[in-house]
């Protein structure tokens, strides 16, 4: 990790305290529609921070032609692809999707 | 909402309460209690939202719909009038009789008991899916299916989608061609709800109380509707193979036994990996109305977000 001088809680630290505080104060005060809002919210700061953390993933090389090639029919039964997918997948759902409990 | 010209619009019926009911970034719903014939009745009044989407049938189509669905037997809201003049109260609306019992989602699967309890409720909405494809009625505003295997319409018509795209997808496209390779040949053509599940089915105790938003509805195959309703995608998190509510062989046999029709289940499994797509498909325009800033909104922008997990889920069963 490279060493940050912004003055500490520095970033993540700070989005944690906001969900924590949203999640333990303001979201028990809410009801109906406002609640749903404030879950919201929450929810966008869980997925902001798995984004920060994880860092870039990388997209597949030349996504476009890879596109167009599996619409062809070059990648059918294509095992290497499959798994190579898989792995791309997982990662953009450990960001975008809650983790199991 | 004009209530005076509305009033003026329905001479014979005295309006009391009014209020805008959930859900419907499409259309508004507004719960009305009247006296008419000195009587109370519980109606709801139904029109177009700002942002009613391009797609969305006209609410004269959807009127009609509802009509010949409420004619064939399904468990409906009865349609009592239609009125296309937007001098009323600002665009075309329709008015239907207002049914009891719980539609969301989220509840719906948490609850033993709603429609008679899991198995029961199934059975029901297979019922129902069953007449909903048995309806005859001329409604000559529904285009006539194009000559060719619905499942190979339906990956052109998603391809088209991507096509139009901010970036490439291509686990979308991986099950679009593994449902190309193995699409059924020609089958029936049948009128399709084309959203036929768990959120839009509304349940009381007793059983289904009515199958609501046909704006969507359209000729196709059989196969469609089933998948749309058991696909993942639908169980909002329960277990229940059947829209989250109760077992895939209720839901069958409950269709099976309306229509006499046996189905196939092969069939209903890739219309299953159809609906993650559609899904999938849509989420990204929900997405894209957030991102393009023609309408920012947070539950837009987080519906993006659940496309990795139907893409996940498209991997699963095309792998």
């Amino acid at each position: 990790m490279t060493e940050n001088a912004m003055e500490e809680p520095q970033t993540a630290d700070l989005l944690d305290a906001a969900r924590a505080a949203l999640i333990a104060h303001v979201v028990p005060a809410l009801e109906g529609a406002a609640k749903f809002q404030a879950l919201m919210v929450a929810n966008a700061i869980a997925i902001a921070q798995r984004g920060l953390s994880s860092g870039v993933i990388a997209p597949l090389p030349d996504e476009a032609a890879l596109c167009a090639a599996i619409r062809a029919g070059a990648h059918d039964n294509d095992t290497a692809l499959a798994k190579t997918l898989h792995e791309y997948t997982e990662a953009r759902c450990r960001i975008s999707s809650k983790p199991a409990r | 909402m004009d209530k005076p010209r509305l009033a003026a619009f329905l001479p014979h019926v005295e309006i009391g309460q009014m209020s805008l009911l959930s859900g419907g970034a499409i259309q508004q719903n507004w719960a009305m209690d009247v006296t008419t014939q000195g009587r109370a009745e519980r109606w709801v009044l139904r029109t177009d939202s700002a942002a009613t989407l391009s797609h969305s049938r006209p609410r004269a189509e959807e009127y009609a719909l509802l009509k010949a669905a409420f004619a064939a037997g399904v468990t409906v809201p009865e349609p009592l009038l239609l009125c296309e003049d937007t001098a009323i109260i600002g665009a075309p609306f329709f008015i239907m009789r207002r049914v009891d019992g719980i539609a969301a989602g989220f509840r719906v699967v948490k609850s033993d008991t709603l429609g008679g309890g899991r198995e029961n409720a199934v059975h029901a909405l297979g019922q129902e899916l069953a007449r909903i494809h048995a309806v005859k009625s001329a409604l000559p505003f529904l285009a006539p299916h194009p000559p060719i295997p619905p499942m190979l319409r339906f990956v052109a018509e998603m391809r088209a989608h991507l096509d139009q795209g901010r970036r490439p997808r291509p686990v979308l496209e991986w099950g679009l061609r593994h449902l190309e390779r193995h699409a059924p040949p020609a089958s029936d053509i049948v009128l399709c709800h084309n959203d036929f599940r768990t959120g839009n089915l509304m349940l009381s105790e007793r059983g289904v109380s009515g199958v609501l938003d046909w704006e969507f509805a359209a000729f196709g195959d059989r196969h469609e509707d089933l998948g749309w309703f058991t696909a993942k995608c639908w169980r909002f998190g329960s277990t229940h193979e059947a829209g989250g509510i109760g077992s895939r062989a209720a839901f069958y046999a409950g269709y099976e036994a309306q229509s006499g029709i046996k189905i196939n289940d092969t069939q209903v499994r890739l219309w299953e990996i159809a609906a993650t797509i559609r899904w999938a498909v849509i989420a990204i325009s929900q997405a894209e109305r957030h991102l393009s800033g023609i309408e920012q909104n947070l539950e837009l922008a987080l519906t993006g977000h659940i496309v990795p997990e139907l893409e996940r889920d498209i991997l699963a069963a095309t792998t």
